[in-house]
């Protein structure tokens, strides 16, 4: 990692809090599905950033990144079954 | 004199069992414990093959009967069935990898004691006023809510369960660590033998299914006790519910099955004299198949709750699919007996046994994986016939060879082959009385306490119930054969069955030159163990249990205010908890308790981090699976609900933002106090783990006052309806994980002031900003979820 890529990351993240925070000050109440939308992959970024570079994910090995991925497939199933069960 | 030398004596013996680390005497307590267990969740079986066995009978009450029902499922299978397979795990699988004990000796005695006294909690909920839970192992609700369990019974049984899943998330975390890191040179993944394969994948389900049970619970407990409302039937609760607990509940099926199943391959070319039929390669696939599978299935326990059809067409399908991999396996046992000289020895003909009742199990398993015949079949004793052939019988068969196989290596001594075979026959025979003419009872529905003669299901219950008796009985003969080999009347040979597998053959798989002085069982003496000692585990799982159970307790009042019975419990619990914490940091701080590592071996995939950070890594990986299952429950409840506060009108999107920008900074700040760390410098690693704190601490304080506001400005509760309740509840618990940082960075503070963080040894540093940034992860979904959309 550069010497500068934790201070690269930490103004990437603060910038995309601040623009969540006047999307949904400014923007919601006129179109909040855009907003949240926006939001949602904001939220995304964040966290891929957060892993990638706070948390090494970037540079480790192919066995640790393998911890990082199966809770995610196992939790696609719930998230599924939950989202799916709405409906009733 | 002769006193002093006893007392001497029976001080070490309460000593060991007490605070033994190592996984031979773990192994043996979970063993015993699970029997234990058995024995309870037996008698409460017979009680109710009585009140069945004859047409309105009034042996027992309706609320006694739910009782006995309840606690017998969920004893037999979270406290008998898993732990027993645990049991055998803890013992085996180090000796088969060629290590000297797990790779976290403490977590695996936590777990431990958690699982005893979570047990123990259980049972102790029947005793408290009003009675336990008598809702079902499922423990569905709304009828799991205060509103109709109320109590401190039931909720002493949830906050028991909630302690069980704590052991299991440990010991998973622990047994992924030690099968992946502290392999022997030599014992690469083809040589990795079946049973630690399967204790594997065991472990891995366990650890993915068992975070959305502890979710759920954690809910319900905020439900009854905070007055929350997830599960409120109005807000779409009782499918929640569902949905959380068969996330776990059906993968639960497989937990117990697998190890079962392990066994069971490493018998079958023991006592055939030739390998297993299908490549090793091959019937790993299978079980590899079988961990996803299990989870992508579980919503057909739900066919009949009205999802829409496109889940029950989906759920369908897979059910037929997770069919395959367990055909690879039956075939291949199967197909093993052919070609071989089969030694009809007990572990054998049990073995035997066991694949038997899982084909039938399973293939009536096929009917009920069609909605359209579930929907029929569904709630009679049908299904109830199935899985005792699936869950119960094939895992406690397999269990049964597992453990005539095992004895002479944990006894040093044989068994009475006689008496074995008196017990196969008698067992297998009467298990078929029991639960065959279940089959047979397709209308009867389950959970019913008596019936009427005129409904004809009077003889098929009797005959049940003849068979249960004998079934019961029977095991007099296992406990009889236990004892004649732990006395050591019958001598054994170190490998009576001529098996190949290391831990009868220490080294086996060890290429020339490599051979490493493998463990052999003879070294089995905790006294011989000394550094394996630790009194932290019992202290901090009894104090985990005082807690939880004056919460449990609390809303048991004495007629006044804040004087609930459960206080005086749950701060003296707090004091214990702490006073273990401090005590396990002290003796690391110390140096107290080393247990050295193997210095090389197979590590795949994990080539070169160190053990620790692959256990961080497990425990976050299910870390993601509770919030996950949290936030996936916020998600639900919100799309269910017609209305929800619009952005800013209870929360402050300013005071949020600002306090997002603090807790986010503090990732940088434990990074920067990683790479003070490795640059050896220790004023850097205090300076920014010191600003780390602050952060963090301004983070809570700023959320007190936040709550503060909200509860007496606003009156914004946990009982304002759910955009309180899952409010105050999932910020709280990302609170609580931000607390549990502060206290790990206390820690990293004392280190660092006692010259313990060097540019060599910082590692502390680096799984704590793993943690750190993780938490930090979870609020970067909370804040936008609650503040912004």
């Amino acid at each position: 990692m550069g010497k500068f890529t934790p201070f690269a990351v930490w103004a990437y993240i603060m910038i995309a809090t601040l623009l969540e925070a006047f999307l949904s000050s400014f923007y919601w109440r006129i179109y909040p599905m855009l907003v949240d939308s926006v939001i949602v992959a904001l939220i995304w970024s964040q966290v891929a950033t957060v892993g990638l570079f706070y948390m090494h994910l970037k540079y480790e090995e192919k066995g640790i990144k393998i911890f990082a991925i199966v809770p995610i497939v196992f939790l696609v199933a719930l998230i599924v079954a939950l989202l799916g069960s709405v409906q009733h | 004199m002769q006193h002093a030398e006893s007392m001497q004596v029976k001080q070490s013996w309460l000593r060991r069992w007490l605070f033994t680390t190592y996984h031979k005497d773990i192994g043996i307590l979970y063993f015993v414990t699970s029997l234990y267990f058995a024995f309870v969740a037996g008698i409460l079986a017979a009680l109710m093959r009585v009140q069945l066995s004859s047409p309105a009978n009034t042996f027992l009450g309706a609320t006694e009967f739910n009782s006995a029902v309840t606690a017998h499922g969920l004893i037999m299978i979270l406290w008998f069935l898993s732990p027993l397979g645990v049991a055998f795990a803890n013992y085996i699988v180090p000796m088969q990898i060629g290590a000297d004990d797990l790779a976290f000796p403490r977590l695996n005695a936590l777990s431990y004691w958690l699982f005893l006294i979570s047990g123990m909690m259980l049972v102790m909920s029947f005793f408290m006023p009003g009675g336990g839970f008598g809702g079902g192992w499922t423990t569905y609700a709304p009828l799991s809510t205060s509103q109709y369990s109320p109590g401190p019974g039931p909720s002493l049984a949830f906050m028991g369960f909630i302690l069980l899943c704590v052991s299991i998330t440990v010991g998973s975390v622990n047994f992924i660590t030690t099968i992946l890191w502290k392999r022997a040179p030599g014992m690469g993944f083809r040589e990795i033998p079946m049973f630690t394969w399967f204790t594997f994948f065991t472990q891995v389900l366990m650890l993915m299914a068992f975070p959305s049970l502890l979710a759920a619970l954690i809910l319900l407990m905020s439900d009854r006790l905070l007055g929350t409302s997830f599960f409120a039937a109005s807000s779409g609760g009782a499918l929640l519910w569902d949905n959380l607990f068969w996330f776990f509940g059906h993968p639960e099926v497989y937990v117990v099955l697998l190890p079962a199943f392990g066994a069971i391959l490493e018998i079958l070319p023991t006592f055939t004299g030739r390998p297993l039929a299908a490549r090793t390669a091959i019937l790993v696939a299978a079980g590899f198949l079988v961990v996803p599978l299990s989870v992508y299935v579980f919503a057909h326990h739900e066919f009949v709750t009205g999802i829409p059809l496109a889940l029950r067409e989906g759920f369908t399908i897979t059910t037929f699919a997770i069919s395959v991999p367990f055909d690879v396996m039956v075939l291949s046992m199967i197909h093993s007996l052919t070609g071989g000289r089969i030694k009809l020895k007990t572990p054998m003909l049990f073995a035997i046994a066991a694949v038997i009742i899982f084909i039938i199990g399973g293939i009536t398993g096929v009917f009920l994986a069609s909605f359209v015949l579930d929907i029929n079949l569904r709630g009679t004793y049908f299904v109830v016939a199935h899985f005792h052939y699936v869950m119960a019988g094939a895992t406690i068969f397999g269990l049964f060879a597992a453990t005539y196989y095992w004895l002479p290596k944990m006894t040093n001594h044989m068994y009475s082959e006689t008496l074995g075979k008196l017990h196969f026959i008698i067992s297998f025979i009467s298990f078929n009385i029991l639960y065959f003419p279940m089959f047979l009872l397709y209308e009867m529905p389950r959970r019913i306490y008596t019936y009427q003669a005129s409904t004809g299901w009077g003889t098929l219950n009797y005959i049940a119930s003849i068979g249960g008796f004998i079934f019961i009985a029977s095991q007099v003969l296992f406990l009889a054969n236990l004892l004649i080999a732990a006395s050591g009347k019958i001598s054994s040979t170190p490998n009576p069955w001529h098996a190949i597998t290391p831990e009868w053959v220490p080294g086996v798989f060890a290429p020339a030159g490599l051979l490493k002085s493998m463990p052999n069982g003879n070294s089995d003496s905790a006294l011989t163990h000394h550094q394996h000692i630790s009194q932290r585990p019992l202290t901090l799982a009894a104090g985990a249990a005082v807690t939880l159970t004056g919460l449990a307790l609390s809303d048991w009042k004495l007629g006044l205010p804040f004087l609930g019975i459960g206080n005086p419990f749950f701060f003296a619990g707090l004091a214990l908890v702490a006073w273990a914490v401090i005590g396990w940091a002290h003796d690391d701080l110390l140096g107290k308790f080393k247990v050295p590592d193997e210095e090389r071996g197979e590590r795949w995939p994990s080539l070169s981090f160190p053990k620790m950070k692959l256990g961080v890594w497990t425990f976050l990986a299910s870390e993601v699976l509770v919030f996950g299952s949290i936030l996936s429950s916020y998600l639900y409840v919100r799309a269910f609900s017609e209305t929800w506060p619009a952005p800013g009108s209870i929360h402050s999107i300013t005071i949020g933002t600002v306090n997002t920008v603090v807790l986010l900074s503090s990732s940088l700040t434990a990074l920067l106090a990683l790479r003070a760390a490795r640059n050896g410098n220790r004023r850097g690693v205090l300076a920014w783990i010191g600003i780390t704190f602050a952060l963090g601490s301004t983070f809570l304080a700023v959320k007190g006052f936040e709550w503060y506001d909200l509860i007496y400005n606003l009156k914004f509760t946990p009982q304002s309806g759910l955009p309180g309740s899952t409010y105050f509840f999932i910020v709280g618990l990302h609170g609580a994980h931000v607390f549990a940082g502060l206290m790990v960075m206390l820690y990293i503070l004392r280190r660092a002031f006692a010259g313990k963080i060097t540019r060599e040894n910082h590692q502390v540093v680096e799984l704590f900003g793993l943690y750190w940034s993780f938490v930090d992860i979870v609020w970067i979904f909370i804040f936008p979820l609650f503040y912004l959309m």
